[in-house]
């Protein structure tokens, strides 16, 4: 019995006339990632996308998980791919949702015949089956209105196609739809979140990492491979940017008042952002920020750190709260890599007492202290430029 | 090469531990419970560890239970003893600057079965209070647990003043201690220390991860944890780690003379604080008691990750706080009443045989470098 895997488009499916073109970024994305598996065919059927294993030795449940993970489909179903004739659907149905019907108490079904030269209506198909599986599994009883299973056949062009209920999918839009944009990656429970959601709506991600060494470890750094590793599951490669940053903060301790060190240092971060941004063609910079999380969170001190940049700033979680932020980061899988005690760049120096109002005028003083252009410039050249998978890093050194 | 000072978190192991763990795996690979030849070389060879490993302990070999580290130890030591004594009284007392694997296993008994804890503090200057300690211990006592040598600062405990408070008290508990940062490095025997308990780990002593021991005076007082095939006398059931048992017994009998390594590591300790005396932005955090193998130090200007890190990229090896709680602020040092400044700033440096003074001196000159760089 051939298995293949429905694929329910989401949002995407009520677009007009661009409809096509988000198509065809979701099929590039499904194909990024089941490439590793093997070939398929891909099938565009109304609202739905047929993917067919050419080879019996696929892995589907490999499949099936790495399609739960792709932006832009509603659900997906694996199904039995059926000859059309009634005989199949009656003999092979049963069989092929064996386990399912089992652990069931209730059920019921529903066919759906898209091929009208079909001989048999939908209503026909419906019955003849359920008699035949409340033949078969004689504990089942059919309840139209709150059964465990539901089981589906679809008659499309080719095949007759069985199937459980279906399972909900990643959501949102294909990444990429939408354009680019450089998030700012820490290490910690927020940033790998904020990037998430920003995918979620089509972006195409790249990646910002500040490093400190000898002063921040590699394990830092391979904190921040493991985290964008599971976003890449979602949004796909991710090109990551790990900036040298250890001559500007020694900088900013040695020459600033200890209150604004962290708002100079975020100022910069945000800076060298914009450039690397700009260079990658992105069209806007994310960070995992949340009014007051911390003193670098009050709104003046977002309002300071955005005004050295031109570029708009997305922050997806600036009203969430921080256990609604932990549900997402456990969801996507990030939660326990982000506990890991690595310190990180942000952590490395914290002033004692930060200040939460500040003054941009103050701070623009400040500066002028510091050799701004040279700082950054110095970094952005010296960055280390990695492409990040969701099942591996590969290493490109061209700053 | 990395110069390693970080031997409280584990030992390189010495040439004779590696070499009996290559005779163990390629040809005393028997099950030592077997019956047949290969089995009862294993068994002979499990024998005569015990012997190599008790003797450096100071007590018979039938008292000696091979476990799979240093916490499987502690843990059996903690719940055999409670489940074993639970009838007879209901209070545990130990210090604040355990192990965890001392500390959460009475915690989980606090919480299940609301045993009463007494937490002995621990003061910088003058330690464990002895009236404190005679005053802790009353006749509902069933487990004392205090450890010999805290493993974050070196400092010593005063295991052997236990017993006499037992015994005014007229206590039936047992007496448990932790000595795997003391053995070997101080001489003492369960005799001396007056411990009914006392556990030990192999790697701490240039021997292998994967074996421990929990010295047992009266098999009878303890129950065990782990059940199966009845192994290490019912105490430790499951097939034996032979590599790291055969470790362990090389590791010990090959040790140097107690007293001739402590005057030497002392010679080491003496030789880095002499360097950094003249340097404000470092403190020393061992208390004055302690054994030299460990020193914990603070670099006020920064945080202890960071200095890791720092001396990592400079080839050397030290500690933040102690390698078992990475992450967190060390219990042990809070415990001390020591700001948080210093706290967090803290870092462990952990001597051994095997380093020289000139180590030693390229250390402080890096501690004293970054010390002075922000």
């Amino acid at each position: 019995m051939k298995e293949i895997i429905l694929i329910k488009y989401g949002e995407m499916a009520l677009k007009g006339l661009n409809r096509s073109s988000f198509e065809a970024a979701l099929l590039k994305n499904l194909k990024s990632r089941l490439n590793s598996l093997g070939d398929f065919s891909y099938t565009k059927s109304q609202s739905t996308l047929i993917v067919e294993p050419q080879s019996e030795n696929i892995d589907l449940n490999k499949a099936k998980e790495l399609i739960s993970k792709v932006f832009g489909i509603a659900a997906y179903a694996p199904a039995a791919a059926l000859n059309k004739d009634m005989d199949a659907i009656l003999n092979e149905t049963p069989l092929y949702l064996k386990e399912k019907l089992e652990a069931a108490k209730t059920f019921k079904v529903e066919a759906k015949r898209s091929d009208k030269k079909f001989p048999f209506t939908s209503p026909q198909i419906s019955s003849a089956l359920g008699g035949k599986i409340a033949s078969v599994y004689s504990h089942l009883t059919v309840d139209v209105h709150n059964p465990d299973i539901t089981v589906t056949v679809e008659v499309r062009d080719k095949y007759a196609f069985a199937r459980a209920d279906q399972i909900k999918g990643a959501g949102g839009l294909p990444t990429g739809t939408a354009g680019k944009a450089a998030l700012l990656v820490s290490g910690g429970i927020d940033s790998p979140v904020a990037g998430y959601m920003m995918a979620k709506r089509a972006i195409e991600l790249i990646a910002i990492h500040f490093a400190s060494p000898p002063y921040t470890s590699k394990r830092a750094e391979q904190k921040v491979h493991s985290l964008l590793m599971k976003v890449a599951a979602f949004c796909g490669k991710i090109k990551l940017y790990v900036v040298p940053f250890t001559a500007i903060q020694e900088d900013i301790q040695k020459n600033c008042p200890e209150e604004y060190h962290t708002l100079i240092m975020r100022r910069f971060m945000m800076k060298i952002s914009e450039e690397i941004a700009r260079k990658n063609g992105c069209e806007a910079l994310i960070t995992g920020e949340s009014v007051g999380q911390v003193a670098s969170q009050t709104l003046k001190a977002l309002a300071v750190t955005d005004a050295i940049v031109k570029m708009p700033v997305f922050r997806p979680l600036i009203g969430l709260d921080k256990t609604e932020i932990i549900k997402i980061s456990r969801e996507i899988d990030t939660f326990d890599i982000s506990v890991l005690p690595f310190e990180d760049c942000c952590t490395v120096f914290t002033p004692k007492h930060p200040k939460t109002r500040p003054q941009l005028s103050v701070i623009e003083n400040i500066e002028l202290i510091l050799d701004y252009d040279l700082l950054c410039e110095t970094s952005i050249n010296n960055a280390e430029i990695l492409y990040v998978e969701h099942n591996g890093i590969m290493e490109k050194n061209n700053g | 090469m990395a110069i390693y000072f970080d031997n409280s978190a584990t030992t390189k192991p010495c040439s004779n531990a590696v070499n009996a763990v290559k005779m163990a795996i390629e040809e005393c690979y028997g099950n030592p419970s077997s019956l047949h030849s290969l089995g009862l070389n294993a068994y002979n060879e499990l024998e005569s560890a015990r012997k190599s490993v008790s003797n450096l302990l100071g007590c018979a070999a039938d008292n000696l239970y091979f476990s799979s580290s240093g916490t499987n130890a502690n843990n059996e030591a903690i719940f055999g003893t409670y489940e074993r004594l639970k009838r007879e009284g209901n209070t545990i007392v130990t210090t604040e600057i355990e192990h965890p694997s001392v500390l959460m296993p009475i915690k989980k008994l606090k919480e299940l079965f609301g045993v009463n804890v007494i937490y002995l503090s621990y003061d910088k200057n003058n330690g464990i209070n002895e009236d404190e300690l005679l005053n802790a211990i009353t006749s509902d006592t069933i487990l004392v647990s205090i450890m010999h040598v805290n493993n974050e600062t070196g400092a010593i405990l005063p295991v052997s003043k236990i017993r006499a408070a037992v015994k005014k008290a007229n206590a039936p508990a047992i007496i448990h201690s932790d000595c795997i940062q003391a053995f070997g490095k101080l001489r003492f025997t369960p005799k001396t220390l007056g411990a009914d308990l006392i556990s030990l780990s192999s790697h701490k002593i240039h021997g292998i991860k994967g074996a421990g021991a929990l010295f047992v005076k009266n098999k009878n007082k303890i129950k065990p944890q782990v059940l199966g095939g009845g192994q290490e006398n019912g105490i430790f059931s499951g097939t034996e780690p032979m590599p790291s048992i055969m470790g362990f017994a090389a590791a010990a009998d090959c040790l140097p003379d107690i007293e001739q390594t402590y005057q030497y590591i002392l010679s080491l300790k003496k030789r880095l604080t002499d360097n950094l005396g003249s340097c404000d932005n470092i403190v020393i955090n061992s208390p004055i008691n302690s054994i030299p193998y460990i020193v914990n130090l603070s670099i006020l200007t920064l945080k202890s990750q960071p200095i890791v890190n720092y001396l990592s990229d400079k080839g050397i090896c030290v500690s933040a706080g102690s390698a078992c709680t990475k992450g967190k602020r060390s219990q042990t040092l809070v415990s001390m009443s020591l700001s948080s400044k210093i706290i967090d700033s803290a870092v462990r440096i952990s001597f051994s045989r095997y380093n020289t003074l000139k180590e030693v001196d390229l250390l402080s000159e890096e501690l004293y470098r970054l010390a002075k760089r922000i």
